[in-house]
């Protein structure tokens, strides 16, 4: 018996081990039909990303729970893999350019790619390393890649899927769009800042009366759809119902009446803008009102706007303020504080603008999702996050996939040179259905082009528990199923943090509904965030 | 996943520090699903705390003497359980531990994490390190450790495997390191693959003896304590109890945890200290173990430089010059000496007086 040494030390003994552990293969899960299979996939870390401590977390609480199964006689099976993190990776690619005099609108979409490639070579992995030192018993022959080809084939071909289900569609959207940058950009990436700005009263004449409303946008009035007052306001009610002209340019709108007006805030009277507003937007998608958007990407009047085509959108408002003085529609200016959206990346003021992006209707896929965890099927530990869930599930709204980005799963969608949308697997496939469906026999792949956005991160996360056993996948020639999605799925366990339960848990659940007809694991355990003491 | 921390240690430095397995337990002593964990470096500095223990223990087992056991014809001295207290501590310890594992086994199936951790954790630090290791911790004779008997040896070795392997989800790389020493391993073996604690029977009667022994041992080692006898000191201890058979299985444990030199089992009420565990009587005969000569004279010299003591004290105080040019709170600590030195002047005089 050697000498047992006189004071524990980790650090010889822990290489030793874990290399011994890898090279028995102790950690390795084959499909065995004479054992339970106990699964867990991993939550994907962010492929460029680093160990952080509520990554210590979650993946001591897995590794613990395989481990226990393994030592069970379980078939114990833990899937480790990174997540391609559209809008992370390419913000962090975009800056490393940036420091070396790139600007990623001076590329093309394949040599930026290749950077984000090299980049992601480079550092990706790095955080697999590091749990191994943790000591995590994966898989690691089983390690996978949300942008890796099998698993961006199926992202691929379930939006072809839901879009042939009717469940995909196109529409309208009000984004933050940054006209510096010319992108749009998340809510997360928008930064409310204190001004001091002027509020315009503006007159608006018509032949039964005139209302005066109140803004700090005046430049945008040529774009109003309307003008609202609360239905209860004893002020205007004999207007309601009657119009008048925009100053200016004379178009005549409709005077609305809505609650949503506070009466007692401002003149009682507010222009509506949906197209520059996202108040705005939402009272004329109730109202069925028009939209007239005036602004180019650039931020600059266009040629809707009737007046000062081509100026930029501030100078257009010292113009504009100007214009109504001498037309005698200023009734008055005021200084006002108020807090405007910018751009973290660029400074820019954010214009809200409405672009059109793709959906995913999510009542009818949510249905099962929200009942099978209501009633236990699946279980959420602790309980009390059934409260969050339910409340979320049943008020569920469409999910906007598409991002503009270019790192990512570009959305399947090809156009023809009328504008005609196509959505299919790949261009050779939109071009049969070009063919056999438009009988445009002389189109090439060459006259289609595809849609320019990437779908979001998490609808390839989504399909995480599914994907990773390649259960989207024809089985191979000769091989009458995919034996590994058959024994593993569904899963056991997923250990995650709640942040993410709607966002990735609760989508994971719909998915496997929809794509396997049952649950993708059994058990959500929810850790708690690690914080500074 | 989650973050939010501020300044995040770097968890990579930590497992340079606190080794990975430190920082696995530090991760998860307190942390129930769905809270948030406060993290504290010091939680990290537990884990390692509680690998040295386990590393310690095993240390200390391993380096005892052993005694050659009798020929028992072709049994393994594995199979053979070890008779006396040593059959009795192991005896006690499987069926603590078997009700600890099912206890353990629904904490996990309730996932229930950082409760699966601490009943293992109390198990290794408390009922085996503190308790059973002093059950059946060989006796020092003259300096000299004696040996332990090649069966309690055995069945302590395989107690210790079975901790490994209940800990090992949670701390896989010291109890991979120790397991393979236990015995010999097959080339290849893990315990990654060796089988996870099931349990097994509960002897609650067994459970319940082990509680009255502790609730003695812990009273007659306060007493000592109070009394100021030494631990080395064998002390009798009488017994007025309807249930003698109990005491009887216990007594050698007793009799080593507690250093008692015999037990009697009394139908009145004995002379001594006397208290009650449940229900019975017990009673600690101090006095006649005492030797009154050496600890009148023990008594006499703490006396004496206390009395010394008080006089160099009540010198400085009755020094003018002293009193006017230190500082209040000077003067005031050493009035508080001598009230002290009062104090235990009175109880020693007290106590000579009792010694007659």
């Amino acid at each position: 018996m050697a000498e047992i040494s006189k004071t524990y030390n980790p650090k010889e003994i822990e290489d030793k081990w874990y290399k011994y552990w890898i090279d028995n293969q102790y950690f390795k899960s084959k499909p065995n039909p004479d054992k339970e299979p106990y699964t867990i996939v991993i939550p994907p870390p962010n492929v460029t990303g680093v160990l952080h401590m509520g990554h210590m977390l979650n993946n001591t609480i897995q590794d613990v729970l395989i481990r226990k199964a393994r030592m069970e006689g379980k078939e114990a099976c833990w899937v480790p893999g990174t997540d391609h993190a559209s809008i992370a990776t390419e913000a962090k690619v975009v800056a490393m350019l940036k420091e070396k005099g790139i600007n990623k609108a001076d590329l093309t979409r394949e040599e930026f790619l290749k950077y984000c490639w090299e980049w992601t070579e480079k550092y990706g992995g790095i955080i697999l390393q590091q749990l191994r030192k943790l000591g995590a018993s994966c898989d690691w022959d089983r390690t996978r890649f949300t942008m890796e080809p099998s698993l961006y084939d199926a992202v691929i071909d379930v939006f072809v899927d839901l879009h042939n289900k009717g469940d995909i569609y196109r529409g309208h959207r009000m984004v933050n769009w940054d006209p510096q940058a010319k992108t749009t950009v998340s809510d997360e990436e928008v930064i409310m800042k204190d001004v001091q700005q002027k509020l315009y009263y503006i007159r608006y004449d018509g032949v039964e009366g005139s209302v005066t409303i109140a803004t700090t946008r005046p430049e945008t009035i040529m774009a109003d759809a309307a003008i609202c007052v609360n239905p209860a306001d004893e002020r205007f009610q004999d207007l309601i119902g009657k119009k008048v002209r925009i100053p200016l340019i004379n178009r005549e709108i409709t005077i609305i009446a809505d609650e949503y007006v506070t009466m007692d805030f401002g003149t009682g009277c507010l222009k509506v803008t949906p197209a520059h507003d996202q108040n705005d937007y939402a009272l004329g998608q109730k109202h069925g009102l028009e939209i007239i958007d005036i602004l180019t990407d650039e931020g600059k009047l266009n040629e809707k706007a009737l007046i000062l085509v081509g100026e930029d959108r501030f100078v257009a408002r010292k113009k504009i303020a100007k214009l109504l003085t001498e037309s005698g529609n200023l009734v008055k200016e005021e200084d006002y504080k108020s807090t405007v959206g910018t751009s973290e990346r660029t400074g820019a003021i954010i214009e809200p603008k409405i672009s059109l992006q793709w959906f995913l209707k999510m009542k009818r896929l949510s249905e099962p999702a929200l009942e099978n965890v209501m009633n236990d099927t699946i279980q959420l530990i602790p309980p009390k996050f059934k409260n969050t869930y339910n409340h979320w599930m049943a008020n569920v709204r469409d999910w906007c996939i598409s991002r503009q980005l270019w790192w990512g799963h570009r959305i399947p969608a090809f156009y023809m040179p009328d504008g005609t949308c196509i959505v299919a697997k790949d261009k050779k496939a939109a071009l049969k259905i070009a063919r056999d469906k438009y009988q445009l026999y002389a189109l090439s792949e060459t006259d289609l082009t595809q849609d320019e956005d990437v779908l979001d991160t998490w609808f390839s996360s989504w399909l995480w528990p599914i994907s990773v056993f390649d259960g989207f996948k024809e089985p191979a020639d000769g091989e009458p199923y995919n034996e590994d999605i058959n024994y593993y799925y569904p899963t056991n366990d997923l250990v995650t943090a709640p942040e993410i339960l709607f966002f990735w848990v609760a989508r994971m659940i719909i998915a496997g509904y929809e794509y396997k007809g049952t649950y993708p694991f059994k058990n959500v355990y929810l850790t708690g965030i690690v914080r500074d003491k | 996943m989650s973050k939010s921390l501020g300044n995040s240690p770097d968890p990579i430095e930590l497992i340079e520090k606190y080794g990975a397995d430190g920082v696995r337990t530090g991760m998860l002593f307190s942390s129930p699903a769905g809270n948030d964990l406060p993290f504290d470096e010091k939680l990290c500095e537990q884990g390692r705390n509680f690998s040295n223990k386990i590393w310690n223990a095993y240390r200390l087992i391993k380096g005892w003497e052993i005694a050659p056991s009798a020929p028992k014809g072709g049994t393994s001295p594995i199979a053979t359980p070890p008779l006396g207290d040593g059959g009795l501590a192991v005896a006690w310890f499987k069926t603590k531990m078997n009700k600890v594992v099912a206890e353990t086994l629904d904490h996990y199936n309730k996932f229930r994490m950082s409760d699966a951790l601490m009943s293992t954790y109390n198990l290794i630090w408390d009922d085996f390190c503190s308790l059973y290791l002093e059950m059946i911790k060989p006796a020092y004779v003259d300096g000299k450790g004696l040996p332990i008997d090649q069966e309690t040896y055995n069945s302590t070795l395989e107690i210790f495997d079975e901790l490994m392997r209940l800990i090992h989800p949670w701390m896989p790389f010291i109890s991979e390191e120790i397991w393979q020493t236990i015995r010999e391993r097959n080339e290849n073996e893990s315990i990654c693959l060796a089988q996870f604690p099931q349990g097994g029977e509960v002897d609650e009667v067994l459970l319940a003896d082990f509680e009255l022994l502790y609730e003695i041992v812990s009273t007659v080692r306060n007493t000592r304590n109070s009394k100021q006898i030494s631990p080395k000191e064998a002390l009798p201890l009488a017994v007025k109890t309807e249930n003698q058979a109990r005491y009887e299985t216990l007594s050698g444990l007793i009799k080593k945890m507690a250093n008692v030199s015999d037990i009697q089992y009394v139908s009145d009420k004995a002379d001594g200290m006397s208290f009650v565990i449940k229900g019975d009587e017990l009673t600690i005969d101090l006095g006649k173990n005492l030797d009154v000569e050496e600890e009148k004279a023990a008594l006499q010299k703490d006396l004496e430089y206390i009395l010394g003591f008080k006089k160099s004290t009540q010198a400085k105080l009755s020094n003018e010059r002293f009193v006017q040019n230190a500082k209040p709170e000077i003067i005031e600590k050493e009035r508080q000496k001598m009230a002290d030195a009062e104090t235990k002047i009175k109880a020693l005089e007290e106590a000579l007086a009792k010694l007659g």
